[in-house]
């Protein structure tokens, strides 16, 4: 705070004459009015909360305001290693929890996190002593696996993982088809995290229940993630990689080969989740007519809803509630015998009706779900995590499962207790970049420094220009449309140095840089900077 | 020499001309409106530099003066009566403020009833701001004073309020001489106040003050009217160099001699002066002290001329009800811890015009063994 | 706007009488932020007296004039025809004044220097009562309002004199109604009344957490409260062009949720605040935003 310099040119027997003031208010120590004091509090931001790796959203998008792209980035991958993957295959449950869901539509934090995802591709982060003479093996080197290792290396351990593959990444480099994760996307991903040191990897390995026993002895600590392993298939259909194939299977091969061949032009693909819908798009795009059969009405089948819209677009029929009863080789094709469905039970047993139909098909695809290798489970003494221990569910969910892992692990070889913030909640971040654990509701947002404002439109390759290549689908979103978006967040509980408080402070009492100080020999106590800040960080204490 | 026929109010006018004032600002009442108007002349035609602002009542009137003044420049205001005490709150500011404002008040009796003729009731009614007051006789006193109230006004840091009577003076031709702008200049110099707004000297001027210092800020008021004298004697030689007229703070008229001697301050100053004419053709020793400056009032030098007189008779134009005519108030008190005073009789010459004829004086001293000092004395 | 882009410089300094929370401080802040260090202060009796520290000590770094109550406009009259003489046309001459000083003692000299067309700024800031005597009524205490002397209310059939448009038919160059709970708004008029030449007058409705019996942190809430409820209409008026409302409230808040959190309201019965609903109705009407 500037403040004029008094010229000295008054002398005390000048005041004697003249009513003239020549020194500044600021003798005044005005802090001693106060019985409350403002105190700068960051709180956690509901999106957040709905991020299974509770990644530090406003956070990061306050530093993209900024353009401090580097920061940002360090922000993103403090919680997640793969934020250009998850920006591209993640659901976001982020965004369902938006605060901004019911005012004018979540801030599509998707977008900006692949933005900032593919700016955190070009820089490695940095390399991370070794700490400890204390190692961990990783088995599986999938997303969850590679968490752990991730977050164990910046802790300083040694670690060593073990992949069966003869590449790392899991269902990203091999699962989830290039138009909607390019590999080289978690490829390089990878190489970023084995960039921080410390990691060892050994793929090519597969690892069995009497190889954990041993790796239990070498290591201090074992994390096993090995995705789930085994194709579930209905009871009297067999897997004869002839008429009949397993969905997964030829995902890895088109996606590591770009190709498969395939006897046939009519291909039904059993299965209503995602992986029934990405490998449906898949064989479309190899210039096949593809129609998908599910059980469930194409409405509440599992499948993601961009998945089924653009499925569609892409000119997949959906053959929706319907129940695969039976099936017949016929010549060089099948015949399949379907059953209406009325509904899904919730144990995914189907309430079947009267109707049949049958259908012809060159080959039929199974995806409906895989199941993990039980007989690693039951292993005494190690850690387990992503779908392997959870069931099928998401990258990001893997992540975090990954990363609490290495934290459990942490505090095991430390011999600290391990513990989350909050018992109800998964809630766990690696930083504490927050001062209370309070979750921003809608309601501690003060509207009046917003506008209702929609959210940004993706941008879409036409299905004409998608259906015959495994390029990517959702165009990368222009800087300015970006910057757009991320203005629209309301950065709960995150100061993001909007300088609210310091317009409003009647006493020039505010300074905001990296956060916001309080100048309390000055500060009266008001509160008017709490009640204004648009996003509850600052809070009134008592004082005195 | 160039002389010429004018009324009271066109001399003080040219006084305020040749003082260069940067804003005149005022607002009419009889009789100080030929003061404003051929001021407005002046600044229209340009033989002023001034702004004149046209305020809407004589409060803003002297609230300009004010601001115009605490803004550094010269401002000059002229008034009455009812105006003069319309303005009173904003005077005290001025004087506290420490701003050599300079004030013109013809003389006017302050109603009800309504009166617009002379007596000196709205000046003692301010006279204890703080501002100093110089009473005038001629029209030529008015026009010299008012260039010698700047001066004095800007070297003690405090307003003056020069007083001439309403329609005596103000609205009586007499013959002016009238001096030239150079010499003016030669005697009035340069306005440079050391405190004033000032965008690269930041002040505030008038925050709240604690009695600690707002009584030594008193203090210094009161300091400055009695160093004040000094001042004004400096004033009054250098105005007789350049322009060969005396002035003093008072002024005797057969007084050395005189046994019986009448105090009066103002333009019925002339008849007093007949009145002791008539009376040392009779072989009655009369004599007349004039008051000229009021404020700060001369207690040493009124002691030392009347301290051996027989009788003091004070012509007051004023009353303060319930006490005494105010120039007997200060004539007592000046003479308070003389050992042998004279008898000191407070009479009340004239309010609102009421008619003076010379007889009344004369007769006044011819019987001066029956009056009685105990009361104010009033006119058959 | 974007309060980073908001200048860093301070005209006040720290440790001001204002009491926490006052609007009245935090107003003169940003008003000199606008119209810079080429700026003179004429405050009439006020709370400002007070706010602008206790002799030797000045919350300002502009140069102030303290003045009687009733002389603001007259004075800075005389100052700025005084800067104009010494060749500072330039400097921006500022009344800054309470609304007792402005709507009530102080308003014969303020029309006078506004149909004299003097070339100065006045600024009323309006807290609706006299504050600096202990929240006496004054022409701008609104109707039901609580003061010392309302103390059962102020009577509903003294509507809250219209001073905007007393001002505006004196035709000055510009008129402007705001609030700093308004920044853009704020900003933009001080902007406005800082660039036009002649007479300027802004009407600052200005929370008082004492006088209004609100909690200090809800002062700037109070001042939004009262535009989004239509009590308190933002608008301006440039010379040679219409009057012209500058922000519409996007919704009405009905009138109670603005009075009632305010403990100098909380007296009133439904009937009442219905009644003041009306009043405030029949205004809106007029200016064509209901
Ligand atoms: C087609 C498809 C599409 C999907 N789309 C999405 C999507 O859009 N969004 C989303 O969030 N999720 C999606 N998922 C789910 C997501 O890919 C998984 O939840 C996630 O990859 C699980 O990670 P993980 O590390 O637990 O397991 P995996 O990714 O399966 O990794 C397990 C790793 O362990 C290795 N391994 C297995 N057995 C052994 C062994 N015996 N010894 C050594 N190594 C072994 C495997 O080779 C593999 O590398 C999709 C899944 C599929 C199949
Ligand atoms: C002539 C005169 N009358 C009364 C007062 C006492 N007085 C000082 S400030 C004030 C009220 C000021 O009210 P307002 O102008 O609304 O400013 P606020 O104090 O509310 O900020 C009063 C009545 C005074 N100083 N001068
Ligand atoms: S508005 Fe921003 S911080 Fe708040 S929940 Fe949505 S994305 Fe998160
Ligand atoms: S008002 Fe803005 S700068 Fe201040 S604490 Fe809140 S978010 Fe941070
Ligand atoms: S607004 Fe300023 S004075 Fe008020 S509590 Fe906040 S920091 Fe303190
Ligand atoms: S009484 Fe009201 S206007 Fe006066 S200083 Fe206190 S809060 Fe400000
Ligand atoms: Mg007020």
């Amino acid at each position: 705070m500037e403040s004029v310099d008094y010229q000295n040119v008054i002398s005390d027997k000048d005041i004697r004459r003249f009513p003239i003031s020549i020194t500044t208010t600021e003798v005044n120590l005005t802090g001693s009015w106060r019985f409350y004091k403002p105190v700068f509090k960051e709180k956690i931001s509901p999106c957040s909360v709905g991020c299974p790796a509770n990644t530090n959203i406003p956070k990061y998008i306050h530093y993209l305001l900024k353009n401090d792209m580097d920061k940002a980035a360090e922000i993103l991958r403090r919680e997640n290693p793969f934020p250009a993957t998850c920006g591209r295959v993640c659901p976001h449950f982020c965004q369902s929890k938006c605060n901004r869901k019911d005012y004018d539509g979540a801030v599509e934090i998707k977008q900006i996190e692949r933005f900032v995802g593919d700016y955190a591709l070009k820089v490695p982060p940095k390399k991370v002593k070794v700490l400890s003479n204390k190692k961990v093996a990783i088995v599986g080197g999938g997303p969850a696996g590679l968490s752990c290792a991730y977050f164990l290396a910046l802790s300083g351990y040694r670690v060593d993982v073990f992949e069966k593959e003869r590449f790392l990444g899991g269902l990203l480099v091999y699962g989830i088809p290039d138009y909607r994760l390019p590999k080289e996307i978690p490829i390089k991903e990878i190489e970023n995290i084995l960039e921080v040191g410390n990691i060892n990897v050994n793929v090519g390995v597969n690892v069995n229940r009497e190889k954990i026993e041993e790796l239990k002895k070498e290591y201090n600590a074992v994390f096993v993630a090995l995705g789930l392993s085994i194709d579930k298939v209905p009871g009297d259909v067999v897997v004869d990689n002839k008429r009949v194939f397993s969905g997964y299977e030829l995902l890895k091969e088109i996606k590591v080969n770009g190709n498969v061949y395939l006897d046939g032009d009519s291909i039904s693909v059993l299965g209503g989740g995602n992986v029934a819908f990405d490998i449906a798009r898949s064989i479309r795009r190899l210039g096949k007519d593809v129609n998908i059969i599910c059980m469930e009405t194409l409405e509440t089948s599992p499948a993601f809803e961009d998945e089924k819209k653009e499925a569609i677009e892409e000119g997949i029929k959906v053959i929706d509630s319907r129940f695969l009863q039976d099936l017949e080789f016929r010549g060089d094709g099948l015949h399949l015998q379907l059953r209406g469905v009325d509904k899904v039970l919730d144990n995914y047993e189907p309430v079947l009706n009267d109707y049949i139909e049958g259908i012809d098909t060159d080959i039929l695809i199974v995806a409906i779900g895989r199941k993990r290798e039980e007989s690693i489970l039951g292993t005494e003494g190690v850690f387990f995590g992503g779908d392997f221990y959870n069931g099928a569910k998401t990258v990001i969910e893997a992540i975090a499962s990954g990363k609490k892992v290495a934290f459990e692990i942490v505090a095991k070889l430390e011999g600290k207790e391990f513990k989350l913030m909050n018992d109800d909640d998964q809630f766990f971040r690696s930083t504490d970049d927050f001062d209370e654990y309070k979750v921003i509701p809608f309601e501690r947002i003060n509207l009046n420094y917003f506008s209702e404002q929609e959210p940004i439109k993706l941008s879409k390759l036409a299905a004409n220009e998608r259906v015959n290549n495994f390029n990517e689908v959702v165009q990368k979103p222009s800087l300015e449309k970006i910057l757009r978006e991320a203005k629209r967040c309301f950065s709960c509980g995150v100061c993001n140095e909007c300088k609210t408080c310091w317009f409003f402070c009647p006493d020039m009492c505010i300074d905001v840089h990296e956060g916001v100080n309080f100048d309390y020999s000055f500060c009266k106590g008001c509160g008017v900077c709490s009640e204004e800040c648009p996003r509850g960080v600052i809070e009134m204490v008592e004082d005195k | 020499m160039n002389k010429d026929m004018m009324l009271g109010s066109e001399a003080v006018a040219l006084g305020v001309k040749l003082s260069r004032p940067k804003v005149v600002s005022a607002y009419p009442i009889t009789p100080q409106t030929h003061i404003i108007e051929r001021l407005s002349e002046m600044v229209d035609s340009g033989e002023l530099d001034a702004s004149f602002i046209r305020v809407e009542s004589e409060l803003s009137a002297i609230s300009a003066v004010l601001g115009a003044s605490q803004a550094g420049v010269r401002a000059f205001t002229a008034t009455s009566s009812h105006g003069l005490a319309l303005m009173h709150e904003v005077l005290h500011w001025i004087a506290g403020s420490r701003l050599p404002v300079v004030l013109v008040n013809a003389n006017r009796a302050i109603g009800s009833p309504w009166n617009i003729w002379t007596d000196q009731t709205d000046s003692m009614s301010q006279r204890d701001l703080g501002w100093m007051q110089v009473y005038c006789e001629t029209a030529q006193e008015a026009l010299d004073t008012v260039l010698q109230a700047f001066y004095v006004a800007e070297k003690v840091l405090l307003p003056i309020m020069v007083m001439i009577d309403g329609f005596i003076l103000s609205h009586t031709l007499e013959e002016v001489i009238i001096p030239s702008q150079k010499q003016a200049d030669a005697f009035l110099p340069i306005y440079e106040p050391e405190y004033f707004l000032d965008v690269d000297n930041p002040l505030s001027f008038g925050n709240a003050a604690k009695g600690d210092v707002f009584y030594y800020l008193r203090e210094d008021m009161q300091h400055s009217m009695e160093a004040s004298f000094g001042v004004i004697r400096e004033a009054h030689n250098k105005f007789d160099e350049i322009f060969g007229r005396k002035y003093d703070i008072v002024e005797r008229y057969y007084l050395d001699d005189a046994e019986i001697v009448f105090v009066i301050a103002g333009a019925l100053t002339g008849t007093i002066r007949v009145a002791v004419d008539k009376l040392r053709a009779l072989g009655i020793k009369a004599g007349l002290l004039k008051i000229r400056y009021f404020r700060p009032f001369p207690s040493d030098i009124v002691k030392n001329l009347l301290k051996s007189k027989e009788h003091v008779v004070v012509l007051n134009r004023s009353v303060s009800f319930g006490s005494a005519g105010q120039l007997a108030q200060e004539i007592k008190n000046a003479l308070y811890y003389e050992p042998s005073k004279p008898k000191i009789y407070d009479y009340i010459l004239s309010l609102g015009g009421k008619d003076v004829f010379v007889e009344d004086v004369v007769n006044l001293a011819k019987n001066v063994g029956n009056l009685k000092t105990s009361k104010i004395l009033w006119r058959e | 706007m974007d309060f980073r882009e908001v200048t860093n410089i301070e005209y006040m300094n720290q440790g001001d009488f204002a009491c926490p929370g006052c609007g009245a401080g935090l107003s003169m802040r940003h008003a000199l932020k606008v119209l810079g260090d080429n700026t003179v202060i004429v405050m009439p009796a006020s709370c400002w007296s007070i706010i602008s520290g206790v002799f030797p000590t000045a919350a300002l770094q502009v140069p102030l004039m303290h003045v009687p109550f009733a002389t603001a406009a007259a004075v800075a009259s005389g100052v700025k025809n005084a800067f104009r003489k010494k060749g500072q046309e330039d400097v921006n001459v500022v009344c800054w004044a309470g609304d007792g000083g402005t709507f009530d003692i102080g308003l014969q000299a303020l029309s006078g220097a506004a149909e004299r067309k003097e070339d100065i700024i006045y600024v009323c800031y309006d807290n609706e009562a006299y504050m600096n005597t202990g929240i006496q009524r004054s022409s701008a205490t609104p109707p039901g309002a609580w003061t010392t002397t309302t103390p059962t209310g102020n009577p509903l059939i003294y509507e809250k004199k219209d001073m905007f448009n007393i001002v505006v038919s004196h035709n000055p160059a510009y008129v402007a109604t705001s609030t700093i709970a308004y920044p853009d708004d704020f900003y933009q008029k001080f902007e406005k009344a800082k660039n036009a030449k002649g007479f300027r007058f802004i009407h600052l409705l200005s929370a008082c957490p004492p006088g209004w019996r609100i909690d200090s942190k809800d002062s700037v809430k109070a001042m939004r409260l009262a535009v989004e409820s239509g009590v308190f209409v933002l608008m301006e008026k440039e010379q040679g062009k219409p009057v012209k409302v500058t922000y519409k409230p996007k919704g009405l808040v009905p009138v109670r949720e603005y009075l009632l959190f305010q403990g100098r309201y909380k007296h009133l019965n439904e009937d009442t605040v219905n009644e003041i609903q009306i009043m405030i109705n029949e205004h809106l009407m007029s200016l064509g935003l209901l």
